[in-house]
């Protein structure tokens, strides 16, 4: 196991240091190309899984998907029984959507998946779905929508 | 209770926590991450806020493990799925939270700007006009939009809606946002539009109604040819996968535009301007057998400055090939996929428009810029509101109590982000949030021990990453090593004689490693050496010395960016002296690695 050299007699000075310029780091000034520095899937061959025919959430999500979706479902469970409006709820799912670059999230299958997924956790009965005032304007947003909304409550 | 053992069939539940080297520039004493799968959380001093930022894995390691050429030090510790995902699902609230909150202030801010705007008759900025050429009559490809919109809502639909736009914008007055609740981390907040988000969703959606109903194209240049539709060597099919793909998607942007005219809500006005740019550049790649993507990169105008080395040169020509596969992987297989999917044709658009970057840098020999803004394609553009609402002689009344609003909403953020070196730094919040996932201090059982923010001085990263080691369930540790030492290594193992060995032991004849700006100004890499660290870090005194003499007197022409990197040498020998090393050099972006 690798191991490193701190002595505590250096603790005293480490802690200057830190006085000098703690952990602040800011990487905007670093121009990196996205297809190479950042993204692990600009290869064909690795986008396979990100589109799916099936409408059944385990036919699968890429990785960024999958993340996207559990974005909205904690977004979903942290809004349940608040007093957020059914003309609000599309703005903060499109926030949460431009994070990941999604610009037409009532398109995204996983947006779905993820309010199902959410309103699992928040204790919202499966049959109260519909009724949320909150999901108003998303169940018509896509003729999907209630589908895919059970899909991902059932996961 | 029964962790899942190492070698299990199932891949094990792991969190690991991240302890960076310290090196110059920020961070420089160290930093701390924790990487949950292939996401990356750590929190940032942003602007006085402490921000928590998450990357993927591999741009984080790109960042600071070549670039910043800092080791890596990665402590896994085991838990239980539920546990793990307790911690996944705190820091993922806590990151959409923040980010909800700070646009909010920058909303605010905006609201400012816009009614200086308007008080002095300039034009504002607004998301999505860019991508367009206001010259009526330019293009068919929207007209079966038109046609779609008025057969469902009725002859005239487009103008009388664009006339009812243009009224309520012209009529929009500013009401002061109310006063906003407690900034909670973990609730989600719920926020009214401000009056800039107002202004800016009516005038897309009455530009978009104007572009559908004059023909608007997509402005000159903004196009890049990605390709043949129809690449060569595939299996001769009726209809080419890649057309059938676009097709749909061109479907799906339809339908997206036509619902979002018929019901907007808060904040679809520019995701509607990107789908009618998309749309336009999907009609007119199925009219030409070509793929036409947009521009997606920032205009030129906004792109750094600069000049490209020629040993840049090298590295840029593979960069090239590099994008170029991309793109062909992209054009060739990335859009056989049975449903359309926007982020294939996002990556498409990044790909090949860092391409065009980088070809235009290598021919022009300038240096380029491929960072492009957080979010979808933004298409920035400017335009003279026509707001009357506010008369005149109440502007200026109006945007003080706008900055007042702005002003107290920074105040509650400071209130709750502000950075505090030993109090509330990527350390403390990083512990806080990981304990906040768990009632009752039940991160003991999950982690295998408790840590205190801040306690046992854990604010410092160094020693935070010990006392994770001590006390935590860690079952491995890691160290990945950083770019230059991985190619010290490399030599090491190709059998490196003393006099490769002296050639990398300075910053003069390193092959390794080019000195650059904001390293600071230094002779001798201290790194490895231990015990004659204070000897060589004499020496990189002393040679910063002599850079800062030399920059007294270069100072007027230079803006004293030698002096600059010879104090901070200065600076970041002192501890070398002392035995601790921060320093050890960065590299660019386009490193030979």
């Amino acid at each position: 196991m690798n191991t490193i050299r701190c002595p505590n007699r250096f603790t005293p000075f480490l802690i200057a240091l830190v006085m000098f310029q703690g952990c602040s780091f800011s990487d905007s000034s670093i121009s990196i190309s996205e297809s190479v520095g950042s993204s692990s899937e600009s290869s064909a061959s690795s986008l396979a899984s990100s589109g799916s025919s099936a409408s059944s959430e385990a036919a699968g999500l890429s990785k960024e998907k999958k993340a996207y979706r559990d974005d909205v479902a904690n977004l979903t469970y942290s809004v349940s029984g608040s007093s957020m409006s059914a003309r609000d709820f599309p703005n903060a799912l499109a926030r949460t959507a431009s994070q990941f670059k999604i610009s037409n999230w009532s398109q995204e299958k996983a947006t779905f998946y993820g309010i199902g997924k959410g309103l699992k956790r928040a204790g919202i009965p499966k049959e109260n779905i519909t009724r949320q005032p909150f999901l108003g304007n998303v169940l018509t947003a896509n003729k999907n929508a209630i589908t895919y909304i059970e899909s991902g409550y059932s996961h | 209770m029964l962790y899942p053992a190492t070698g299990a069939e199932h891949p094990q539940p792991i969190i690991e926590f991240l302890y960076i080297d310290a090196n110059t520039g920020g961070s420089s004493g160290g930093h701390t991450a924790v990487k949950v799968g292939d996401t990356v959380y750590h929190f940032q001093n942003d602007e006085g806020f402490t921000r928590l930022t998450r990357e993927n894995w591999q741009r984080f390691r790109f960042v600071y493990n070549d670039v910043d050429n800092r080791n890596i030090h990665s402590a896994k510790v085991a838990l239980l799925t539920g546990d793990l995902q307790r911690i996944r699902d705190r820091l993922s609230l806590r990151f959409i939270t923040q980010n909800r909150q700070i646009d909010y202030l920058t909303a605010l801010q905006r609201d400012v700007s816009l009614l200086s705007a308007l008080e002095s008759n300039t034009p504002v900025q607004i998301s999505g006009i860019g991508f367009f050429d206001r010259t009526p009559h330019r293009t068919a490809d929207l007209k079966d939009i038109a046609d779609a919109i008025e057969n469902e809502r009725g002859p005239g639909h487009i103008r009388s809606q664009r006339q009812h736009l243009q009224r309520r914008l012209e009529t929009l007055a500013y009401v002061p946002p109310a006063e906003p609740e407690p900034l909670e981390p973990d609730r989600y907040p719920i926020y009214k539009p401000t009056f800039s988000e107002q202004v800016e969703d009516l005038y897309a959606h009455w530009f978009a109604l104007t572009m559908i109903e004059q023909g608007w194209p997509l402005r000159d240049g903004i196009l890049i040819e990605a390709g043949q539709l129809e690449p060569t060597g595939t299996t001769p099919e009726s209809t080419h996968p890649n057309i059938r793909w676009l097709t749909r998607y061109r479907d799906q942007l339809k339908e997206a535009i036509i619902q979002s005219l018929a019901s907007p809500y808060p904040g679809s006005g520019p995701p509607l301007l990107l789908s009618l740019a998309r749309y336009q550049a999907i009609s007119l790649s199925l009219s030409t057998d070509k793929f036409f993507v947009l521009d997606v990169l920032p205009k030129k105008s906004e792109r750094s400055p600069g000049e490209l080395g020629e040993a840049d040169k090298v590295a840029l020509g593979r960069l090239i090939d590099q994008l170029q596969k991309t793109v062909n992987d992209l054009v060739t297989a990335g859009f056989h996929q049975p449903e359309p999917d926007e982020s294939i044709y996002h990556r498409l658009e990044v790909a090949a428009s860092e391409l065009k970057e980088s070809q235009a840098g290598l021919s022009l020999e300038r240096s380029i810029h491929l960072s492009q803004s957080d979010g979808p394609p933004k298409g920035i553009g400017y335009a003279i509101m026509p707001n009357h609402a506010i008369p005149t002689q109440q502007l200026h009344r109006v945007r003080e109590a706008a900055a007042q609003r702005a002003q107290q909403f920074l105040l509650q953020m400071q209130r709750a982000y502000q950075y505090q070196l030993i109090t509330h730094n990527c350390v403390t919040e990083l512990v806080r949030t990981v304990n906040s996932s768990f009632e009752q201090e039940n991160e003991t059982t999950a982690l295998g021990g408790h840590l205190d923010p801040g306690a046992d001085q854990s604010f410092i990263p160094f020693r935070f990453f010990e006392l994770v080691r001590g006390r935590y369930r860690v079952t491995s540790t890691e160290i990945l090593p950083s770019q230059r030492n991985r190619r010290l290594a490399q030599l090491s193992q190709e059998g490196g004689s003393w006099k490769v060995w002296a050639r990398e032991s300075n910053t003069l004849t390193s092959e390794i490693y080019r000195p650059r700006m904001g390293d600071s100004a230094f002779l001798m890499f201290t790194e490895q050496a231990f015990w004659t660290r204070p000897l060589l870090g004499s020496l990189n005194f002393s040679y910063a010395l002599a850079t800062a003499s030399v920059g007294l007197f270069t100072a007027p022409t230079d803006g004293a960016s030698l002096l600059t990197e010879g104090l901070f040498g200065m600076m970041f020998s002192v501890p070398e002296i002392g035995l601790w090393n921060i320093r050890k050099g960065t590299f660019n972006e386009m490193s030979p690695e």
